[in-house]
């Protein structure tokens, strides 16, 4: 197929059949991000009236802030409405809330997101080149490695980023988040609840930090050199199969077309695969 | 911040992991003293060093 059409009969082809996937309502955004919130704070009264025990709540929310993470990243890229519309409150909404369980600021997430797709892989300016490790145990290591304060504080690349674009008004997001998740740790630790604090947020937040670091940035970039449109990224099998790694196996197609949801990604690289490769994209494994 | 951290929330919780243990006064001290001295301690060596796990970026 590829040899066989042109660099313009390529683009139109694969932009068609990205508009397809790309105009659907996302229903199961705000569903998933607001029903993972809710499980998540429902989790806390449970285990204070000894309903729910400690360790069955524990994996359920590793689970719960792992997942988090996703719907708020569908709405930095405006999944459920872009900037206009009537439905842009939702979309804020689910970005702001989802991502309460990380105590990570949407606003930040969403600024230091769009540097890393106009920037993949650049060392000076891709927020996420700290992600960029040897091999998968160097990858977690490494995650525990940057988030040690060191010489330049906890949010040192992406508060050098922000700076960088004029935006480190949104850094008070980030101290105020801080300030919070830490009040309420050290509240909940002297009223006698620091087992259940480390266990239902501070762990989880730090193993899932981690967890998203690994399967989000590092595993679809990896070697994270490459800088072209179609080898930025890389399509992978994972050993621990989509939904575990979080859908990143087709990172790439997220990185082609932002607005594809990412529950049609699977579908969209089924589709677009011919073009995919006569683009010369990187396949590890047999993907399908 | 580091410190803080150290004494406010890993003190309480070294505490009460070793209550839960049933560990009653280790080493002569209440279980939140020892609390308090361990993660006290961890908190200053993560202020000075600038890290938790001796690693830093």
């Amino acid at each position: 197929m590829g040899q066989a059409m042109t660099e313009a009969e390529l683009r139109k082809q694969e932009r068609m059949i990205a508009r397809k996937y790309a105009d659907r309502f996302p229903w199961e955004v705000p569903v998933w991000g607001l029903s993972n919130l809710l499980i998540w704070l429902s989790l806390w009264p449970l285990v204070f009236l000894d309903i729910l025990p400690l360790w069955i709540a524990f994996p359920i929310a590793c689970v719960n802030v792992m997942a988090c993470f996703l719907p708020a990243h569908e709405a930095v890229h405006g999944m459920i409405a872009r900037p206009g519309p009537k439905l842009r409150w939702l979309n804020e909404l689910v970005g702001h809330s989802s991502l309460f369980p990380m105590a990570m600021p949407y606003r930040i997430q969403k600024l230091t997101h769009f540097e890393h797709h106009k920037h993949v892989n650049h060392p000076e300016h891709d927020p996420d080149i700290t992600t960029q490790s040897r091999g998968p145990w160097h990858a977690i290591w490494q995650s525990l490695v940057h988030r040690q304060r060191g010489k330049g504080g906890v949010l040192r690349g992406y508060g050098y980023i922000l700076e960088k674009i004029g935006r480190s008004d949104v850094l008070v997001d980030g101290a105020l988040y801080q300030l919070t998740f830490l009040a309420a740790l050290f509240a909940l630790a002297w009223n006698g609840y620091a087992i259940e604090a480390a266990l239902l947020w501070w762990a989880p937040r730090h193993i899932d930090i981690a967890y998203i670091q690994f399967f989000f940035s590092w595993a679809p970039h990896h070697p994270a050199v490459k800088r072209g449109r179609y080898d930025n990224a890389k399509f992978f099998k994972s050993r621990v199969g989509n939904i575990a790694s979080m859908g990143m196996q087709y990172h790439l197609i997220h990185h082609l077309h932002p607005f594809i949801p990412l529950t049609d990604t699977p579908r969209a690289f089924r589709e677009l695969r011919p073009i995919l490769e006569a683009r010369g994209c990187r396949f590890e494994g047999d993907l399908r | 911040m580091p410190i803080l951290f150290g004494f406010l929330f890993f003190g309480p919780l070294f505490a009460q992991i070793m209550d839960g243990l049933g560990r009653q006064q280790p080493l002569g001290l209440s279980t939140l003293a020892l609390g308090l001295i361990v993660g006290g301690a961890w908190g200053i060596f993560a202020f000075f060093r600038g890290s938790w796990i001796w690693a830093r970026p």
